[in-house]
């Protein structure tokens, strides 16, 4: 290499921090979400309350492949406590009903968890019906 | 009995004619293996359908042949993902076509998922539409509807044919919608995290509550950075996700080495571009296929 020692190291020296330039604009490129602790789930007491248009009504409601509750109800309204684990992404509740009237009838699904306040969902159809509910706590 | 004779040699000509009338009303070339399959379950026999991308082809990597742009410029309807995937070549298609052909990019008039990446200078961001709405049934079911006003308006005649065609596919659409929700349900919303080779799953995991992350962006051209793989490897155990997923047209390198560093295990291969060979080879089936792989590995 030509030139005196200290102009060598000097473009020894450029040269080192031009590396330095890709590299800083790969280390900071992150396209990872957010983190997440992974937080073990308990069990949480929670109250259903199930009403329906149309009596009577049979229905059976499913978590995580599991029946949960299963009734043939002659009211309009009825209620059951479970502890359940419920995280803060929430539950899916599968729920099947089928009525006797082949009219249009409708059952709601409420979920408690405080004394606070209820998650409500409604499910319509004619004779039977099916879907997955969704209930998640509000922040 | 000549007059016997003549009416029916004649009604014999008239009986082959209609024979021979009963062929495809619209011609359609369609860029997309789901819309091909919805083209012709809402077409029935009236549409003649050139599926330009095959099943397991990777839209991301198509290029326009001769070939395919005479079949699109020689049909009355054309049909595209839409939402970017066609970009590299949709400007030279738009120009080839005569005007009489219909263009119809049908992911454009579906409500959109973006996310934005780094520009290709490293510095500032971008924000991209996903295109990769088919891995959404209920997007299929806005999809399904589309292309049957687009028929109807093409070919009037046979609009009350496409209505009930659609409406049976519908059907099948929402069965198929509620047999996944119902497959998903059993694995509980805290230990949905979907890991995938590349950014394919945002509208499924819209619909289904899985959190994602992926190795490869929204596209398959570019490789993962170095710094990305880290921080996903990192991710995955913080996460204490349970397994990754290949794709059936990518290759897994990236995704074994990550399984390796991370200690998860490779939780099946998924259709994420569309229908594919085997089980993919229907739309249903596609979707059955990918709930299956990822609620069994997950659970």
């Amino acid at each position: 290499m030509r030139g005196s020692p200290p102009i060598q190291a000097a473009l020894v020296l450029v040269g080192l921090l031009l590396l330095l330039i890709p590299l800083r604009s790969l280390t900071s490129h992150r396209e990872v979400t957010p983190a997440v602790a992974v937080a073990s789930v308990h069990p949480k007491p929670v109250h259903l309350v199930v009403r329906t248009t149309a009596v009577p009504c049979r229905f059976q409601i499913t978590y995580l492949g599991k029946i949960l509750w299963a009734e043939d109800a002659a009211s309009s309204e009825v209620a059951k406590d479970f502890d359940i684990e419920f995280p803060k992404e929430g539950i899916d509740l599968v729920v099947d009903v089928s009525w006797a009237t082949p009219a249009l009838a409708a059952i709601e699904i409420s979920v408690s968890l405080t004394d606070d306040g209820a998650i409500h969902k409604t499910l319509w159809g004619q004779g039977k019906a099916s879907d997955v509910l969704t209930f998640k706590e509000e922040n | 009995m000549g007059l016997q004779s003549a009416c029916r040699a004649l009604s014999g000509c008239l009986l082959l004619f209609a024979t021979a009338k009963v062929e495809a009303e619209i011609k359609v070339a369609s860029f997309s293996t789901v819309l091909s399959e919805i083209v012709l379950k809402v077409g029935g026999t009236n549409v003649a359908v050139a599926s330009l991308i095959k099943p397991g082809q990777d839209p991301h990597e198509y290029q326009l042949t001769p070939g395919d742009l005479t079949a699109a410029t020689t049909s009355n309807l054309v049909l595209l993902s839409g939402k970017g995937l066609e970009a590299s070549y949709l400007t030279n298609l738009r120009e080839a076509l005569p005007q009489s052909v219909e263009v119809l990019a049908v992911g454009d008039q579906l409500p959109g998922l973006s996310k934005s990446k780094a520009g290709t200078d490293g510095g500032s961001n971008v924000t991209m539409e996903d295109p990769h709405w088919w891995n959404s049934v209920a997007q299929v079911e806005k999809a399904t509807v589309i292309v049957r006003d687009a028929l109807a308006r093409l070919d009037r005649n046979h609009a009350t044919d496409y209505q009930a065609n659609a409406q049976a596919y519908l059907t099948e659409l929402k069965e198929l919608d509620l047999w996944a929700k119902r497959q998903i349900a059993e694995l509980p919303r805290d230990q949905r995290k979907l890991v995938t080779s590349h950014d394919a799953f945002q509208y499924f995991a819209k619909e289904y509550g899985f959190q994602i992350d992926s190795i490869e962006g929204l596209t398959t051209d570019q490789e993962p950075s170095v710094s990305h793989v880290s921080a996903l490897i990192a991710e995955i155990k913080k996460q204490g996700v349970k397994a990754i997923f290949l794709e059936n047209s990518l290759n897994p390198k990236v995704s074994i080495e990550i399984t390796r560093e991370s200690g998860v295990k490779i939780g099946g291969t998924l259709y994420a571009d569309g229908l594919g060979p085997g089980e993919g080879e229907t739309y249903a089936g596609m979707v059955r296929h990918n709930v299956n792989t990822i609620v069994d590995a997950l659970k």
